[in-house]
C-alpha cells in the first residue's frame, strides 16, 4: 500500500515535468517540416515585417511587426505596472494597518482572478471609447490600451511576490534603521528596497511573463493590425498605433488554417518563439529568486 | 540618593502587547555620564523598557504603552492611561526621528545593513543632512576608532558590512549608533554574538565612552553588569525588584531577596 501510494505521488511530481516537454516536443512537431526545409530562413522569419501568410502566390512570413507588437504592448504595460505595483507592495508591507491590509491583500487577488476575456471586454468597449475620447484617437484600440489592461492584469503577481520579498527583509533591518532615527520613508528607500531587490527583480520578470503570454485581453483590446508602432519620427513610439501580438495571430489564424499546411507549420513557430520567450524570462526569475535565497 | 542630575527619568512606564504585559508600572532614573546596568532574565521586559525610552516602541503594532519618559527633564513619552503607540503624542518634538538620533542603539544580535561599511557609519548623518565629503570621512574615523575597529577595517571600508565578522559586525553596530553623536547609548545585550575578547575591548570602550555620554547597559550577563555600571536595576517579569548601587545589588544583603538569589545564580 505504502508503495503503491508513493508511486503515484511520484508521478503527480514528475508528470510537470513531463507536460513541459511534451507541449515543446508537440509544438516543435507541427511546426518541424517548415523548419527542416530548405525554404524557410530564420533570420528572414525574425527580421522582416511582412506577415502575409495566406497569401496565394507569395506567402510571407515575418513576425518583425508581431515582436514589435508583443514588444511595445509589455514595456508599456511594465512601466504603467511596476511602479503600482511595487508602490502597492511598500504600502501593504510598511505603511498600513493590519486590517486594511488583509482587506487590500484580499481585493489584489481578486483582481487576479478575473477572467482575460472579461479584461478584452473592457478593453474593447471602456477604454476603447475612453481613449477615443481622451486622446482624439480615430480608434480606440491600441498600444496603450492593450497596455493599460496588461498592466492591471500583471498588478497583482508584481505586488503579492513583491510584497513577500519585502516581507522576508528581516525586522532587525527595520529596527536598526529607525532606531538610528532616520524617518520610514528613508529606511524603505535605504534599507528595505535594496535588501529586497531580486524579489522584485523576480517579481517584475513575472509580471513581464504574465504579459508576454496574455493572449485573449491583448487581441481584443490591440486593435489587431500587423504594424510596427515605432518609427524615425519623434516621438518614436506612438502609443497611440494599434498592434498585432504574437499570441494574438496565433489565437486568431490557428482556427483558420488547414492542418499541415505552411500557415499552419509557422504558427507553430511562432509558439516556439513565444514559449522560448517566456521560457527565458521564467527562468531568469528563478535565478534571480534562488540568488535570494543562497545569500 | 543619585550623585548626578537624572539624564532620563522613567515614571509610572507600563507597556502591554495585546493581553500580554511586558512591563508594570516601572519608575527608574538614570543619572547622566554613568554606565546604568539593567540585569534581568529573559523576557523580562528589558529590551521593551529600551523600546520605550527610544520610542521605537511606535512601531510594535499592538503594543499600547502608559506613563512617562523624560530626557533632559523635557517630556518625550507622556501617557496617563494605557495607550495604542498610534495615539501617542510627540509630545511637542517635530517629528521622533530627531528624537530617537539622540540616543544610540545597540541590538543583540549584529545587524549590518545591507550597504557598506562606510555607508553603515554615514547613513543616519546622512539622512539628518551632512553631505560634505570630508566631515563624512572624519565621521566614520572617529566612530569606527570609538568602536575599536578601525584597524581592521580601514583599507577596505568599501566592502559590505554583512560580510564581516560577527564581532566585527557588532563594533560596526556600535560604530553606527555612535555616527549621529548621541547623548544616550543604550546596548542590549551586545554581547550575546560575539566572543569574549571582543566583549573585553568594547567594555573598555565604553568604560571610556561614559565621560561623553549616558549608557544604559541591559545584559543578562550578571558579571557584566558588575563590571561596568554604577548602578543597576533588576527586572523581573517587567517589574522593577530593585535599584541601586551596584556594589549594593551584588553584596548578597540587597533589599530584596530575589535579587540575591538572581546575582548569585539561583535562578535566571
Amino acid at each position: 500500500m505504502e508503495k503503491v501510494i508513493e508511486f503515484i505521488i511520484r508521478v503527480c511530481g514528475i508528470s510537470a515535468v513531463i507536460f513541459v516537454f511534451a507541449i515543446f516536443g508537440f509544438v516543435f512537431w507541427e511546426g518541424r517540416e517548415l523548419l527542416i526545409s530548405g525554404e524557410f530562413n530564420f533570420w528572414k522569419f525574425l527580421f522582416t515585417k511582412e506577415w502575409y501568410p495566406a497569401s496565394e502566390s507569395n506567402p510571407r512570413f515575418g513576425v518583425l511587426a508581431l515582436i514589435a507588437g508583443t514588444a511595445s504592448v509589455t514595456v508599456l504595460a511594465m512601466a504603467i505596472a511596476v511602479p503600482f505595483g511595487l508602490g502597492a507592495a511598500i504600502y501593504i508591507s510598511e505603511f498600513c494597518g493590519s486590517r486594511l491590509r488583509e482587506a487590500l491583500k484580499v481585493i489584489i487577488e481578486l483582481l487576479a482572478a478575473i477572467p482575460s476575456v472579461v479584461w478584452g471586454f473592457i478593453g474593447l468597449t471602456i477604454m476603447n471609447e475612453l481613449i477615443m475620447k481622451l486622446f482624439g484617437a480615430p480608434i480606440g484600440l491600441t498600444v496603450l490600451n492593450g497596455a493599460i489592461i496588461l498592466a492591471l492584469m500583471s498588478v497583482p503577481i508584481i505586488v503579492s511576490i513583491s510584497e513577500d520579498a519585502l516581507k522576508a527583509v528581516p525586522d532587525s533591518y527595520r529596527e536598526a534603521a529607525i532606531g538610528l532615527g532616520v524617518t520610514r520613508w528613508q529606511m524603505v528607500y535605504k534599507v528595505l528596497l535594496p535588501s529586497a531587490k531580486n524579489g522584485l527583480l523576480a517579481a517584475v520578470l513575472l509580471g513581464i511573463g504574465r504579459a508576454v503570454g496574455e493572449t485573449m485581453a491583448v487581441l481584443m483590446a490591440t486593435g489587431h493590425a500587423v504594424h510596427i508602432p515605432f518609427d524615425g519620427t519623434p516621438p518614436f513610439f506612438h502609443p497611440l498605433d494599434s498592434v498585432r501580438t504574437l499570441t494574438a495571430t496565433i489565437a486568431a489564424e490557428l482556427g483558420e488554417t488547414a492542418r499541415g499546411s505552411e500557415h499552419y507549420q509557422v504558427l507553430f513557430v511562432v509558439g516556439i518563439l513565444l514559449f522560448s520567450i517566456t521560457f527565458a524570462v521564467n527562468l531568469t526569475a528563478d535565478l534571480v529568486v534562488k540568488g535570494i535565497r543562497d545569500k | 540618593m543619585v550623585d548626578l542630575p537624572a539624564k532620563i527619568r522613567v515614571e509610572g512606564l507600563g507597556v502591554s502587547y495585546g493581553d500580554k504585559i511586558a512591563l508594570k508600572d516601572l519608575s527608574l532614573q538614570i543619572p547622566a555620564n554613568q554606565i546604568f546596568g539593567i540585569i534581568g532574565p529573559a523576557q523580562s521586559g528589558k529590551t521593551t523598557f529600551l523600546k520605550a525610552v527610544n520610542r521605537t516602541i511606535d512601531f510594535v503594532s499592538n503594543a499600547t504603552v502608559k506613563g512617562r519618559v523624560l530626557m533632559d527633564n523635557q517630556s518625550v513619552l507622556d501617557a496617563s492611561s494605557f495607550t495604542p503607540v498610534k495615539k501617542l503624542s510627540n509630545n511637542g518634538m517635530r517629528d521622533l526621528c530627531g528624537y530617537r538620533r539622540r540616543i544610540g542603539m545597540v541590538a543583540p544580535l549584529p545587524v549590518g545593513l545591507p550597504m557598506t561599511i562606510y555607508d553603515n557609519v554615514t547613513f543616519a548623518p546622512r539622512q539628518a543632512g551632512i553631505r560634505k565629503k570630508d566631515e563624512l570621512d572624519t565621521l566614520v574615523e572617529r566612530c569606527l576608532t570609538q568602536a575599536a575597529l578601525w584597524d581592521e577595517v580601514k583599507d577596505r571600508l568599501d566592502t559590505l558590512g554583512t560580510k564581516l565578522s560577527g564581532g566585527q559586525q557588532q563594533r560596526l553596530t556600535i560604530a553606527r549608533a555612535l555616527s549621529h553623536e548621541p547623548e544616550v547609548l543604550c546596548l542590549d545585550e551586545f554581547s550575546i554574538a560575539i566572543d569574549p575578547v571582543t566583549t573585553m575591548r568594547i567594555e573598555d570602550v565604553l568604560k571610556e565612552l561614559k565621560a561623553e555620554m549616558t549608557i544604559i547597559l541591559v545584559t543578562n550577563l550578571v558579571q557584566q553588569a558588575r563590571r561596568l555600571a554604577k548602578r543597576t536595576a533588576f527586572i523581573l517579569n517587567g517589574e522593577l525588584v530593585e535599584e541601586d548601587t551596584t556594589k549594593k545589588i551584588f553584596s548578597g544583603n540587597a533589599s530584596d531577596s530575589r535579587t540575591n538569589e538572581f546575582v548569585s545564580g539561583i535562578f535566571g
